[in-house]
């Protein structure tokens, strides 16, 4: 077993993590480690590109808050296990142990103990299915810029961006720089909701002008951004050829030419890790599943702590914010001090700019789904709509849990992740399933058999010290 | 340059590409089948989270092109089914 006890673990090398580990290491003298399953630190948003400068994109530093935590972690012996895949946590004792593997070749298990657990594993692009979805050329948002940031790779020539979302603009901006004619950004919301919260968008200023730097770079690129439109279906043999849209009334239908498709719906949390430990949920003002937490990131079990994206979509600025909460609270307690005020003064506002953005970009109801009887839900099982809706109307079949017994939708390689938003909507629990305990979740990650027997689990003897 | 093999072809990549970004260079977008309805799959979610990107590597099933780092001369396969048998 671990010999050695840190005094705070981090899982999640992204904002949260890092601000999370900075804000706990300058307590010194306490040991801290951050696992992540990546080479390099910056998890999706500071997601690296790879070492070789042919892989184009030029930057070498993300942002200078990057290089700032950089700093700290290497001045305050912050560990990095990079590399390293959490695919579940457990309680010993008053400790907390995470078990990981080892990525790329050879997986070799790897266990970590310590007082504290601050979990900020992130998010993934919420989906829901439409026709051809399935259909290779079909992107998520998120991975498309992962694909372009990290190796230089466009995923198409001629692409649509389609979904709703603020993140659906540097996604598209990304692509168009990179090279790719973007035919238009597809955005399900009218935007109009924006003005119903002026308020709420200008306490939060940066944002503004975000959104300005964006509008400049759409006319730059010429790229149409057409709101109140929806994505019909991907359309191809073999692989995605064209899409057909609408306007979200349904009118004006067209197709365009196409080789590639990024969508996205917002974002949703990676809650595994949060749910082995029994961790309380609820649903943040998106309505997606979250990691319900305290004034001071503390979960519903004492020690375990959640920053960013798990704990509520809201951006990498918010997470930075909570991050530093989580850190200073796992290692100093938190008190009452102004600064401390001050800190979550500023999580309050960005959490409100959160609700007002979510609240302008919502899912669309199912009925509005552009989805057939045979569309696959369930990517890993393959199992259909129509399956789905059969088990509702035939067999009374409510919640997702009992939608994945009947159907097996949920139950293959994601565990869910992909279709888990999609089930909950068609099998019509919606919201009350908030109020379920947390069951046990299955595992963030399935590790080879052999990995999780061995009985020669134990810290590995060189952990980079950065 | 660095080169894999992916069914019999020769793949070049860029060093800290991943197979699944290199694949997509190459002009490659699926090479998964899935199990029941046998439909093409390539890279979805890019990051890891869903599984579409399964493949073979060095005899191993069910690795994910999209996290999986390219590596000279490693032998990479497209995958039907479960990949076993």
């Amino acid at each position: 077993m671990a010999d050695r006890v840190y005094d705070v673990v981090i899982v999640g090398g992204g904002p949260a993590g890092m601000a999370a580990a900075a804000a706990a290491a300058q307590n010194r003298p306490h040991s801290v480690a951050v696992v992540d399953s990546a080479a390099s630190p910056g998890g999706q948003y500071w997601r690296q590109p790879s070492t070789h400068p042919a892989a184009g994109h030029g930057r070498t530093t993300a942002d200078p808050q990057f290089d700032g935590f950089v700093q700290a972690h290497r001045s305050n012996g912050v560990t990095y296990l990079l590399g390293h895949q959490a695919w579940t946590c457990s309680r010993v004792g008053n400790d907390f142990v995470v078990h990981a593997v080892t990525t790329g070749s050879g997986e070799r298990p790897v266990t970590l103990r310590s007082r504290r657990l601050v979990l900020a594993t992130g998010a993934f692009d919420r989906q829901i299915p439409f026709r051809g979805w399935d259909l290779p050329g079909v992107v998520a948002a998120g991975g498309a810029q992962a694909l372009l940031k990290t190796s230089g790779t466009l995923i198409g020539r001629r692409v649509a961006v389609a979904g709703t979302g603020p993140f659906l603009l540097p996604v598209a901006t990304g692509l168009a720089a990179a090279g790719a004619t973007v035919v238009g950004v597809f955005e399900h919301a009218h935007l109009r909701a924006w003005t119903r919260h002026p308020l709420r968008a200008a306490r939060v200023p940066e944002k503004t002008w975000e959104a300005a730097a964006y509008a400049a770079l759409f006319l730059r690129h010429r790229i149409p951004y057409r709101t109140g439109h929806r994505l019909v279906a991907a359309v191809g043999e073999q692989r995605l050829q064209r899409i057909t849209f609408s306007r979200s009334d349904g009118t004006k239908m067209r197709e365009l030419a196409v080789d590639a498709l990024a969508v996205g719906w917002g974002f949703t949390p990676l809650l595994e890790l949060p749910r082995a430990l029994g961790c309380a949920l609820d649903y943040d003002a998106g309505g997606s599943r979250v990691c319900a937490v305290d004034e001071n990131q503390q979960t519903s079990v004492a020690g375990v702590y959640a920053a960013g994206e798990i704990s509520g979509v809201g951006g990498s600025r918010l997470a930075i914010l909570e991050g530093t909460l989580a850190g200073i609270a796992a290692t100093a307690g938190a008190g009452y001090s102004p600064e401390l005020r001050r800190l979550r003064r500023r999580i309050d506002r960005h959490r409100a700019f959160a609700a007002a953005m979510h609240a302008a970009h919502p899912l669309p109801l199912v009925d509005h789904w552009s989805v057939d009887p045979d569309t696959v839900v369930c990517r890993c099982e393959e199992v259909t709509c129509a399956k789905l809706l059969d088990c509702v109307s035939a067999h009374d079949v409510r919640g997702s849990r009992a939608a994945k017994l009947t159907t097996r939708a949920g139950l293959g390689w994601c565990q869910g992740r992909v279709c888990g938003t999609a089930v909950d909507r068609l099998t019509g629990t919606g919201d009350d399933a908030a109020a379920q305990p947390a069951t046990p979740s299955p595992i963030a990650f399935p590790p080879l058999l052999g990995s999780v027997a061995s009985p020669d689990v134990s810290l590995p003897r060189n952990a980079e010290t950065s | 340059m660095n080169a894999f093999d992916f069914d019999g072809a020769d793949v070049p990549f860029l060093e800290g590409q991943s197979i699944g970004a290199a694949l997509i260079d190459h002009g490659v977008v699926s090479w998964r089948v899935t199990r029941y309805l046998s439909r093409p799959r390539g890279i979805f979610c890019g990051i890891g989270v869903c599984f579409d990107c399964l493949l073979k590597v060095d005899g191993r099933p069910n690795v994910r092109a999209c996290v999986t780092a390219a590596r000279p001369g490693m032998e990479v396969r497209s995958q039907a089914g479960t990949g076993h048998g």
